[in-house]
């Protein structure tokens, strides 16, 4: 399967606009389902998986938002386009060839499917900024349209049944990535976290389960999905969200009232290095790009939008850099290919 | 499954740990498991958490229990912390639920439902006794009444809410004494 196409297309989530686009980088819902009459992943063998991955690639087509999808399956996928579709997040880490994993993804990639992870199906929708209620609209048209073609495993106590009790009931998991750097700079970050652990919330950092907070980036989503309803536990995520909004937006005004010059400072040192580096690690590319946001974000770089620095965050990942330029690269040319994307991109927008 | 660590090897180490009601899933391979200080055997947090919920009885010994459908054992559901299949929940009900009880809001599903399953859902909220308005109405009313909470009894049963299940069989004494 040629990923490329993927490469040209910018992603909806990736536009920085949407509800609170200035905080909020993107929202998205997935809901884990399994199909009734198969075991649970680790009890299946490779036919019944193969069953699987054919039932549900076989009924994508009676399902209107799927229409136009792409399958890509994991077996025989070389390792670079399997790390491609994960920095896409379109495929997590546990999607292994050694299970028929498999993913679908939608027109746009506003939608996928996930079949073969840890559960028979996951469905996905992300979107720009603050989107999690018109998520929550569209993935249930997509699964509504599938539980008409597809039956689900169901028990009226526990809901839909999921391979880890974790998942069990609505198998919903709603996640909200979000960017605070006035809050990671009023050094209120430790406190934010864990009171919102402490509200039954799971906050990660941007690369999603065990990774580490980079570029003042946080990824908060529910931790339960059996008790509440889907919209009580979106409802209750998103009133933290939008206490955790109002707190970094009085962070940054405190920032522009009090410490402008500071600020700027570090925008344009950001700025300066972004746009003269010849080699730049991933590492230091986040780093730096999370002060150019905040720099558009607090309005003080004009001439530089937030659709841009969102893809810079995408594009300069490894995989992306390699897919770019078409073939494998080592540490030291992918460092080099990073900074001249950044170069180039921020020099055409400035022109 | 690959080694979330070094991401080469295959994970044959999965490793659950709940701290303060939070799961934390690990999944590595031997060596990185060794490495991180994780021993192998199967007395892990998963089974550490069952045995204190269920003050360590016989639940958290190797008692041969399978599930009758996938033949998952209850050894293979601590060591992995996943299930096998949907009758898992039905086979192991009384050691998840202290794992669900932990680690979710509430025991039972509240949220949306595949299509045939609306009527069990429906009976949660009981509905109030009828408000008889005239005799004639009454006559009419009562049958149809009893026959929908006979209905609603039955998908009560279904879901085990016999507390339920008695209060709907009290309305249509009452309703039939009238």
């Amino acid at each position: 399967m040629e990923l490329e196409y993927l490469l040209t297309n910018i992603a909806p989530w990736l536009t920085g606009d949407g509800p609170e686009a200035d905080i909020v980088l993107s929202s998205r819902i997935r809901l884990a389902r399994n199909l009734k009459g198969f075991n649970f992943l680790r009890k299946t063998g490779e036919a019944s998986r193969r069953e699987i991955l054919d039932l549900i690639c076989g009924v994508i087509d009676k399902v209107s938002p799927l229409s136009g999808s792409t399958v890509v399956k994991l077996e025989g996928l070389p390792d670079l386009d399997r790390l491609f579709l994960m920095e896409r997040h379109l495929i997590s880490r546990e999607l292994s060839p050694d299970y028929q994993g498999a993913v679908i993804i939608g027109p746009e990639e506003i939608v996928s499917l996930m079949i073969n992870e840890e559960d028979h199906l996951r469905i996905q929708i992300i979107r720009s900024g603050m989107s999690l209620s018109r998520c929550w609209e569209e993935i249930q048209k997509v699964d509504a349209e599938l539980e008409k073609v597809l039956e689900y495993e169901y028990s009226p106590v526990y809901g839909y049944l999921t391979a880890c009790p974790s998942n069990v009931g609505t198998g919903m998991r709603a996640s909200v990535m979000i960017h605070l750097p006035a809050l990671v700079l009023h050094k209120q970050i430790d406190k934010i976290i864990q009171t919102v652990g402490k509200l039954g919330l799971a906050v990660r950092g941007i690369n999603g389960e065990g990774s580490q907070a980079a570029g003042n980036m946080f990824q908060i989503s529910n931790q339960s999905t059996l008790g509440k309803s889907e919209e009580e536990i979106l409802g209750d995520l998103e009133k933290i969200i939008s206490k955790i909004i109002v707190h970094e937006r009085n962070g940054r005004r405190v920032l522009l009232e009090r410490q402008l010059l500071r600020i700027e400072d570090q925008i344009y040192r950001a700025l300066g290095i972004l746009n003269n580096a010849r080699l730049i690690t991933s590492e230091e590319t986040i780093d730096l790009l999370s002060a150019l946001r905040m720099g558009v974000d607090l309005e003080v770089l004009e001439t530089i939008t937030r659709g841009t620095v969102n893809q810079l965050f995408l594009y300069t990942q490894p995989a992306h850099l390699q897919k770019l330029a078409g073939s494998s690269l080592d540490a030291t040319k992918r460092d080099a290919l990073r900074a001249k994307l950044i170069r180039d991109k921020i020099e055409k927008e400035g022109r | 499954m690959i080694c979330q660590n070094c991401q080469k090897e295959e994970a044959t180490v999965h490793f659950t740990e709940i701290i303060d009601s939070k799961v934390n899933e690990l999944n590595l391979c031997k060596k990185c498991a060794e490495k991180k200080g994780i021993s192998l055997t199967v007395s892990n947090a998963f089974s550490e958490f069952i045995s204190g919920m269920t003050g360590g009885q016989a639940q958290t010994e190797d008692d041969g229990r399978c599930c009758p459908r996938c033949g998952l054992s209850f050894k293979e559901l601590r060591q992995g912390g996943r299930l096998g299949c949907g009758e898992c929940y039905t086979a192991f009900e009384d050691s998840l639920s202290a794992l669900i009880k932990n680690i979710q809001k509430g025991p039972k599903h509240t949220g949306k439902s595949p299509p045939g399953f609306k009527e069990e859902v429906s009976i949660k909220t009981v509905p109030a006794p009828p408000v008889m308005e005239s005799n004639e109405k009454v006559a009419i009313d009562k049958e149809a009444r009893i026959k929908e909470l006979r209905g609603k009894i039955k998908a009560a049963i279904a879901i085990e809410e016999y507390e339920q299940a008695a209060h709907l069989r009290d309305w249509i004494k009452d309703l039939e004494s009238k």
